[in-house]
């Protein structure tokens, strides 16, 4: 045994105690920069959830994207349909 | 953090108020950095981990239910990114420590030379390091997180007698690789 032997229970307290290791220089502010400005832009979109819908629809274009196919299918739609009647 | 004002912070990361979220990054980025970096000991990949943990938590923000315990949260998101990488990572766990202690020996800023200051502290990192993922997410869970038993299980997804056994095994590990170190009472 050597001259520092520690009970095991205090061994395990000391292991409580270990410090974190400490996040790198520049990274903590990096990630809390890039997923703050995430979580700005999801909460913005989740207010309208009409875009929001259809993002996802269309495999998470963005929402201008979204509206842009959405209605190019409506003109596509509606064109088609006025050929129909108008022969 | 009393449950008033838990529930109150969930209330307003899904009302997207940013400052909610300053206050949860805050109070949880080191201690989730922590449990990465421990977990899979690569802090390359724990820095990219970290950065998934908080876009994940942005990008659910506006979904969270009422009752949303906001550290258990993360530390289940962090837990699920360390067994998904544990699950495909190529190169083998005992090499992966000995690069890593060997990159931290070279620095002197490193995190773990700052973290293990003297040498007690850097056998029980050693021992830590050398539990099975299994074993070492719940000693770091419950005992340097503090967290209690029902609420590490839930992390965990086990039942908490689950975790009580493997806690009480994981000790008995830690204290069999500190051989030299712990009294008995037969000595």
């Amino acid at each position: 045994m050597t001259d520092d032997a520690h009970s095991e229970s205090e061994l395990l307290a000391k292991l409580a105690e270990l410090p974190a290791p400490e996040v790198p220089a520049g990274t903590g502010e990096r990630i809390h920069r890039r997923s703050r400005g995430a979580f700005l832009r999801y909460s913005e979109r989740a207010k309208h959830p009409i875009w929001d819908r259809l993002a996802r629809f269309y495999g998470g274009f963005e929402p201008v994207m979204a509206g842009a196919v959405a209605t190019a299918y409506l003109l596509w739609a509606f064109s088609s349909a006025m050929t129909l009647i108008t022969g | 953090m009393t449950d008033d004002t838990a529930r109150s912070l969930v209330a307003r990361l899904k009302s997207g108020d940013a400052r909610a979220f300053d206050e949860v990054y805050a109070e949880y980025h080191k201690r989730i950095f922590g449990f990465i970096v421990r977990m899979v000991k690569r802090p390359d990949v724990a820095e990219d981990m970290l950065q998934e943990t908080w876009l994940r938590l942005a990008r659910h923000a506006p979904r969270l239910r009422d009752d949303t315990e906001i550290g258990a949260w993360l530390f289940t998101v962090a837990r699920n990114l360390c067994r998904s990488y544990h699950r495909w990572r190529v190169l083998d766990n005992e090499r992966i420590h000995e690069l890593t202690l060997a990159r931290f020996r070279s620095s002197s800023t490193s995190p773990f030379d700052s973290a293990a200051a003297n040498q007690l502290e850097q056998r029980l990192e050693h021992a830590l390091g050398k539990l099975s993922p299994r074993y070492r997410e719940v000693v770091l869970l419950v005992i340097i997180e503090r967290m209690t038993p029902t609420e590490a299980a839930a992390v965990l997804r086990i039942k908490p007698d689950t975790l009580r056994q493997r806690l009480a095994r994981a000790r008995a590990m830690i204290a069999g690789s500190l051989g030299d170190m712990v009294e008995r009472a037969a000595s």
